[in-house]
């Protein structure tokens, strides 16, 4: 201890620099350019040098010791945008003046960077971080409700997809492509510093980890892109980390702000489908041409003709409402700050009987003990409720729920019989379960609570040292009912069918890190230090099932009513991340940035050979505008070029995979009773598992054109990702189906370019733009000496058997479709060059008007070998673009997204455009090839077809989205009596999408986070126009 | 304060990096190898866990069962079944990556290494009761030789595991189906003799010296006939092993009762695969496999991928046999009160009928692997083939006599006593007799793919005609089967080939 004092002594030596004898000083008052009111605490630097200064509560600074020359003068603070006052003179033994007026600026946290367990500003910066701010990019351009679509498009190399349109819906979000294939690629959420519960590579497309955060409470977002800027998060860091920072209190007056909004939400487009009579006749097409036997046909001439026509996707729908009310309390003194917040928000659904409903506290607090002595604490309780109620499950054909079920059911089945019951299903074909019945009588819910908290301490050691501990919990507790009642299908034959799904996660977090900053040789070092254990549980659980209720009433509230008890089930897992990190910064001369970081985490989930892995990253970054030889800079106001290169890792897969399991395997022993034996997994162990890594090249520039005018951010990278945990196939005769090993390689690489303008600002006119686009392009390079992966089962099994339609294979992306090449239809006179029946008769696959399919190996039969690639779902390019115009008091804001090149696989039309008739189908349909209609497009109709991949589905996904625009207006002091401050705005969502994708939104993804199943259209919930009117009043 | 700040920082710091034990996963919601096959418990669990793929979807409980009757000329797939031409079993149109004809090898497999893991590792552990551990042993035997069999049956030649240990090979090639089946018969006859003669009904699905006698006697008149071994007499012996044991087994009176939920275990049921009802786990899925989709059985209505006989089969049986009312139906109602009572456009395969008739949860049903009925035929086989035509129509009488019982006590017309009405008494003509007998008595049971191989190995081209003429919807369907010869062996799969450079595939494939 001793030792490390007498080191502390020597490091906190001041390193004085000789004040020379013919040195002159600056001095100066820096205001406020609206008021000219001084502001306290700017920080003026003389640019390309070490001096600087504060200024006082007078607004007034002086730089002392400064030797003669020109000079360029900076002066900041949070909230204003910098000033340079240039053409400083300073001579020996003079003062020279330089008076510098800032102006406030929209973007405040332009300035100061998360970095993740510390804060930079920005021009200090060497590693690739996009950042958004909470106040004015997410709430007064675009207020939303989810967090998740407030960052869609925003930040280059972020590709934000909202799986659907779901009220509560989860977003897919991939930092620069997909890093790995079978482990979780989506980013690390950190909020107020703590690691958000992983999860968000679940499949489940309704999952929204940040469901619980209310964007009004968002005081900054900074997405962490290349390794320089992750690798402090090591082991998770190679997906991107997202850091999310919640508002604080201020020093000042107690402030009240209330934030309220109100909308309507309607479907943006409809999809017609057949009539009652088109129905039927589609269907006895269907069967005869399948069978040629009149016997099987399943309706007479008269039964078409006078066959009803019930709309069931009008019937589900509806124009719903929304409202949004938060109320925040801030403020503080000069030891105490805090901020209180409560939120609501209560969002219908546009089909009917869905919402979800948040309710929220937080509550953050910051209190100086002494002046060296800072305690804190970030509080949030949160309660959602996501109300699905079967109109999302990803499911096509029998499956099908919601939106799609309605376009695929009966149209000619009356809603209700003669009694008033509802009809339970169609009775022909798949047997679909009635979907209004279903969406009005069955319960399916997703309740969540999540109290997330944290308590840390401060302490300055010295000016120079800083110790700061965390101790933090994040605790999830949900409890999902189901019940259909007796009325409804899912419930009819069982007398009532009702299950509790119920969970208790919990995860517990104690990090230490130690600052220390210091001038040294001729630049300013500082240092971050750090451990934190972390440890976390997965108890889910019970999950119960009962059948056979006396009555209805009780729903799911008592499983004790059931007569049938079957199903339960529970799970418990856990596991545990140590980690040791540091972090290395050394600005020379403010022009050369060096940044050295490393992780070194030990993981429980890995095998007892590999539990430990460091992660190290280094970064460069040069200020070239600060250079001397760049003081009559041109255009520039500021330049920089960063360098970085560094690896990251991956640990997000499940907790024991490389233990020998033993799984339950049931069995029937005896009539009626069930054994539940005990059998290896099929999956064998691997105590060798280890990490995936990622190694990450970045070249960055940052420039500030035009005194600012224009700043454009542009990165090009290149990561490769290896030992990535694959599923490897073992020969079944071992016992065994597979093991998990680390093989394996893929490669993102991609370029971003990040532009905002200042276009006009005259008086009280101003126009800002704004735009982001990137390219990543995903590619498999190497699958353990395996040419392709069959990537698995999707959890939808049937057609959507991942086997079937998708693959992994090495020289191309992630989530490329695999299936048939569809060239158009068989017509008459065609030679048809495939293998003729044993009876040598035509080969059924080039009868006239079915898919004229290609014979990829040419064998003359059309089989599974005969399946190719289709496309990719990842886009070639993709971002954002923005303008925001105000005119005193007025304020315009239209954003656009927009994604081109990726293709969508919409296997809805497995069971709406293939015309089998086992199910409604689309309108258009009604074009189907016949002898007489033989110029379409659109197949014969025929119930014997085989429903796979064919790449009629794969559609372009390329869409341009005015994804919000915003009027707002301010109003003037004092209207409302007390109000400092009183905005009023309208806002249209998703007014528009231009896109010839012909299912409801191209941007969809119903099997979630998945990286081999990207882009998937399965009976998606579709996404609404929504207009939303608000205020905001601060008091 | 600076110090002891410091050192408190540094103390919680240091303590977390040293608590490295917190990355020892120690799991609490299962078990893993290491701490089992320990105590005759967990022998038991595991002796149990080698029958339990008889009950998946590998095996009896969809693929095995769909693709041997689909196959077959007695069962077509309902047409307006979705995804109907992709249903390679009714078309013959499965190639190396289908799961019809994949997924039996997985189950197969899955009993032969965890009877292996319960034989290499149960003798080391201490019961008790040394009878019970023998008898587990000799299950985990019976298993394997049954696994073996049916590997042979479908495939021919397959690596031969005798040990846990042979599993780690992952570089096997395929044993000559000779020495496959010289396994067999040594696992079998070690089996039937550790084996109990009864169980308790408790028991029930458990091996006893019946199964393993049938088992026997199934591969030797498989051997003959297919394999042209000419060893009719082991066949004949090992079935009358079974006949014999009239103390244990017999025929019902009632060819219904036998598959009656009501009578489970009873006396001519020598090996079933019970249904345990609890749903989605280990119950039999017979209600999706054979109820009619148009009565909307169950949650997600049924499914009749094989419940539909074809019309030869549902022709084929003499007027007035009992059997076939028992074994089909063409009126049925649903539980759905807007669906009713509906009667079929074509009949319904209802000889399972569990207790709910099918509505509002699993089946009830037992599937029958070894029947007293099939000993007879068997027997009756055999002795034809060794020239006793007089005993072979006498055990083939048998049969259709307790037919002609009908409910018990009827005495019907039909089927009349073979002989009785001038048939020929020439050896093909009798053993086509017990082939259509075996077809009557056993149908919808997963034996008729197998029947028509052996018939075709004595009689040749009797497959390709059978399944060539004797699908109706089939001669105007566009569909056509794919009926090269080939095609009666299955292919090795094709990822097993992938990852194991020393297997062959069929030929054909």
């Amino acid at each position: 201890m001793k030792r490390f004092g007498v080191l502390l002594l020597c490091a906190l030596l001041p390193v004085r620099v000789g004040a020379a004898q013919d040195a002159g000083s600056i001095a100066g008052t820096v205001t406020a350019q609206e008021s000219g009111a001084p502001l306290a605490g700017a920080g003026v630097a003389v640019v390309g040098t070490r001096f600087e200064a504060a200024t006082g509560a007078d607004g007034r600074y002086t730089i002392a010791n400064v030797p003669p020359g020109t000079y360029r003068v900076r002066a900041r603070i949070i909230g204003y945008g910098s000033t340079v006052d240039t053409g400083v003179v300073v001579v020996a033994g003079q003062t020279a003046t330089a008076d510098i007026a800032l102006q406030r600026q929209a973007v405040q946290l332009e300035t100061v960077v998360a970095i993740g367990y510390a804060t930079v500003q920005k021009k200090d910066l060497t590693g690739a971080v996009a950042s958004a701010s909470g106040e004015d990019v997410l709430l007064k351009a675009a207020p939303t409700g989810a967090v998740s679509n407030a960052l869609q498009g925003k930040a280059a190399g972020v590709q934000v997809v909202v799986n659907s349109g779901s009220p509560g819906a989860g977003a897919s979000v991939r930092v620069r492509g997909s890093a790995s294939i079978t482990a979780n690629s989506e980013p690390l959420y950190v909020v107020d510093g703590l690691p958000a519960m992983q999860g968000t590579g679940s499949d489940n497309p309704t999952y929204n980890p940040l469901n619980e955060i209310d964007p009004n409470d968002v005081e900054s977002i900074q997405i962490l892109k290349d390794a320089s800027a992750t690798a402090v998060y090591g082991s998770r860091g190679a997906n991107g980390v997202i850091l999310i920072n919640t508002k604080r209190g201020q020093r000042g007056e107690d402030r009240l702000t209330l934030e309220s909004s109100y909308g309507v939400q309607s479907i943006g487009k409809r999809i017609p489908v057949l009539n009652g009579p088109q129905y039927r006749q589609l269907r006895n097409e269907a069967v005869w041409n399948a069978t040629k036997d009149s016997s099987n046909l399943p309706y007479t001439a008269a039964q078409i003709a006078s066959a009803p026509s019930y709309d069931y996707p009008d019937m589900l729908l509806r124009t719903a409402a929304q409202q949004n009310h938060s109320l925040t309390l801030s403020g503080g003194d000069t030891k105490t700050r805090y901020l209180l917040s409560g939120n609501y928000l209560n969002q219908e659904g546009i089909l009917i009987n869905t919402r979800f409903q948040r309710y929220g506290l937080r509550f953050n607090l910051d209190r100086d003990m002494s002046e060296r002595f800072r305690v804190g604490t970030n509080l949030s309780v949160a309660r959602t409720t996501q109300a699905i109620n079967w109109t999302e499950n990803g499911g096509i054909g029998a499956s099908a729920r919601g939106i799609l079920a309605a376009m695929n059911f009966d149209p000619a089945m009356p809603p209700k019989n003669a009694n008033g019951d509802w009809n339970l299903r169609a009775i022909l074909g798949e047997q679909l379960e009635n979907p209004l019945a279903n969406i009005s009588s069955v319960t399916d819910e997703r309740n969540e609570w999540r109290l997330v908290g944290s308590v840390f301490g401060e302490f300055a050691v010295t000016p120079a040292l800083h110790l700061k501990t965390t101790v933090g919990s994040n605790v999830h507790f949900f409890r999902d009912p189901y019940f259909a009642p007796r009325t409804v299908a899912p419930g009819a034959s069982v007398q009532g069918s009702a299950t509790e799904n119920t969970g208790y996660d919990r995860e517990f977090i104690n990090e230490n890190t130690l600052t220390y900053h210091r001038a040294l040789g001729p630049g300013t070092l500082d240092l971050l230090g750090g451990a934190s254990a972390q440890t976390a549980v997965v108890d889910s659980g019970p999950y119960a099932h009962a059948e056979q209720f006396p009555l209805d009433a009780i729903e799911w509230y008592n499983l004790g009513y059931g007569a049938t008890q079957q199903q339960v089930g529970s799970l418990y897992q856990d596991w545990a991340l140590l980690s040791m990190f540091g972090r290395l910064n050394y600005n020379l001369r403010d022009r050369y940035l060096f940044t050295i970081t490393t992780r070194r985490d030990g993981s429980s989930r890995f095998g007892r050979n590999n539990k430990w892995a460091t992660f190290p990253s280094a970064a460069f970054a040069w200020r070239v505008s600060d250079e001397p030889f760049m003081q009559d800079r041109g255009p520039f106001t500021d330049l920089k070029l960063r360098l970085s290169y560094g690896a990251t890792g991956n640990q997000a897969v499940r907790p024991y995979q490389s233990l020998p399991i033993m799984v339950a395997a049931p069995l029937s022993i005896a009539a009626g009773q069930e054994f539940v034996s005990l059998r290896p997994s099929l999956t064998k162990a691997n105590p060798n598992l280890r990490w995936e890594t990622t190694r990450q090249f970045n070249v960055g520039i940052d420039a500030g054109l035009f005194d600012n005018r224009l700043t454009l951010t542009f990165d090009a990278y290149r990561s490769v990702t290896k030992d990535l945990l694959l599923l490897v196939d073992l020969p079944r005769f071992t016992g065994y189906a597979n093991q998990l090993q680390n093989i394996g390689s893929v490669q993102n690489r991609g370029v971003e370019l990040g532009l905002s303008t200042l276009n006009v600002q005259r008086g009280r006119f101003t126009w800002r733009s704004s735009m982001n686009v990137s390219a990543n392009h995903n590619k498999v390079l190497d699958l353990g000496g395996q040419q392709y992966i069959r990537p698995g089962t999707s959890r939808y099994g049937w057609f959507l058997d991942g086997n079937e339609s998708f693959i992994v294979e090495v020289g191309q992306p992630l989530g490329s479709i695999y299936g048939y090449q569809v060239t158009g239809l068989w017509q008459e006179g065609d030679v048809c060059t495939l293998t003729p029946t044993p009876k040598g008769e035509r080969n059924p696959d080039c009868i006239p008007g079915e898919y004229k399919i290609t014979d990829v190996n040419r064998d003359g039969v059309i089989d599974g070998k005969d399946r190719t690639l289709l496309g990719s779902t990842e886009p070639k390019l993709f971002g954002g673009f923005g303008n925001n115009v105000s005119w005193g008091p007025l304020t315009l804001d239209v954003f656009f997204n927009f994604s081109y090149g990726n293709k969508v696989a919409n296997v809805n039309n497995v069971f709406s455009e293939l015309a089998t008739g086992f199910l409604n189908e689309r309108a258009e349909v009604l074009d189907r090839w016949t002898p007489t209609n033989t110029s379409t497009t659109i197949p014969r109709a025929n119930n014997a077809r085989a429903r796979r991949m064919y790449s009629t589905f794969v559609e372009d996904g390329s869409f341009l989205r005015l994804q919000t625009i915003t009027l707002g207006y301010q109003l003037p002091p004092n209207l409302i009596p007390g109000a400092h401050v009183a905005r009023l705005y309208l806002t249209g969502q998703n007014l528009f999408v231009l896109s010839r994708y012909s299912g409801f939104d191209p941007e969809v993804n119903s099997i979630g986070g998945d990286s081999r199943f990207r882009g998937v259209d399965a009976g998606a919930y579709p996404r609404a126009r929504v207009v939303n009117f608000g205020l905001t009043v601060g008091f | 304060m600076t110090t002891r700040t410091l050192s408190i920082a540094l103390g919680i710091s240091l303590a977390a990096a040293a608590c490295g034990d917190m990355l020892t996963e120690t799991p609490k919601s299962f078990t893993t190898q290491d701490g089992f096959y320990k105590t005759p418990s967990d022998v038991r669990s595991a002796t149990f866990a080698a029958y339990q793929p008889l009950g998946t979807d590998d095996l009896w409980r969809w693929w095995l069962w769909l693709t041997v009757d689909l196959a077959s000329d007695q069962v077509r797939m309902h047409p307006d079944e979705p995804n109907y031409q992709t249903y390679h079993p009714e078309f013959l149109r499965w190639d190396a990556t289908t799961s019809s004809v994949t997924s039996p090898w997985n189950g197969l497999y899955n009993i032969v290494f965890r009877a292996n893991v319960v034989l290499s590792r149960g003798g080391g552990v201490t019961f008790p009761d040394p009878a019970e551990r023998q008898q587990l042993l000799a299950e985990a035997t019976f298993l394997r030789g049954y696994a073996y069999l049916l590997l042979g049956k479908l495939y021919d030649g397959v690596p031969l595991f005798v040990s846990e240990a042979d599993h780690a090979n992952a570089r096997a090639g395929r044993t000559p189906v000779a020495q496959v089946e010289a396994q067999v018969v040594k696992d079998l006859t070690a089996a039937e003799a550790d084996l109990p003669a009864t169980r308790p009904k408790s028991e029930l699905g458990r091996a006893t010296k019946g199964a393993a006698q049938m088992a026997l006697a199934d591969l030797y008149l498989w051997r003959s006939s297919f394999r042209k071994t000419g060893e009719w007499q082991l066949a004949a012996d090992w079935a009358k092993k079974v006949i014999d044991s009239t103390r244990i087994y017999g025929l019902n009176d009632d060819y219904l009762s036998t598959f009656l939920p009501a009578n489970h275990g009873n006396k001519e049921m020598i090996w079933v695969i019970p249904s345990s009802t609890v749903q989605g786990r280990s119950s039999m899925n017979l209600g999706c496999l054979i109820l009619p989709r148009i009565l909307g059985f169950g949650s997600g209505g049924g499914c009749e991928v094989i419940g539909q006989p074809t019309d030869w089969q549902y022709g084929s049986y003499l007027t007035g046999d009992y059997r076939k009312d028992v074994t089909y139906r063409t009126y049925g109602c649903s539980s759905d009160a807007n669906i009713g009572c509906k009667t079929f456009p074509h009949p319904n395969v209802y000889k399972y009928r569990p207790t709910n008739g099918g509505v509002g949860g699993p089946p009830d049903t037992d599937f029958p692997l070894y029947r007293y009925a099939e000993a007879l035929l068997i027997y009756a086989e055999a002795q034809n083939e060794l020239g006793n035509a007089a005993t072979a129509v006498t055990y083939l009488n048998m049969v259709r006599a307790r037919a002609r019982k009908g409910t018990g006590a009827e005495s019907r017309t039909e089927p009349h006593d073979y002989g009785t009405a001038g048939e020929a008494m020439t050896q093909t003509a009798i053993r086509d007799a017990i082939f259509q007998e075996r077809d009557w008595e056993l149908a919808h049971e997963g034996k008729r793919w197998f029947d028509l191989l052996e018939l075709d190995a004595l009689e040749p081209g009797y497959w390709a005609m059978a399944l060539q003429q004797r699908d109706s919807i089939l001669a105007t369907a566009p569909l056509q089967r794919d009926l090269r010869t080939f095609k009666q062996r299955w292919p090795i799969p094709l990822t097993e080939i992938n990852l194991d450079p020393a297997l062959t595939q069929n030929t054909g494939y």
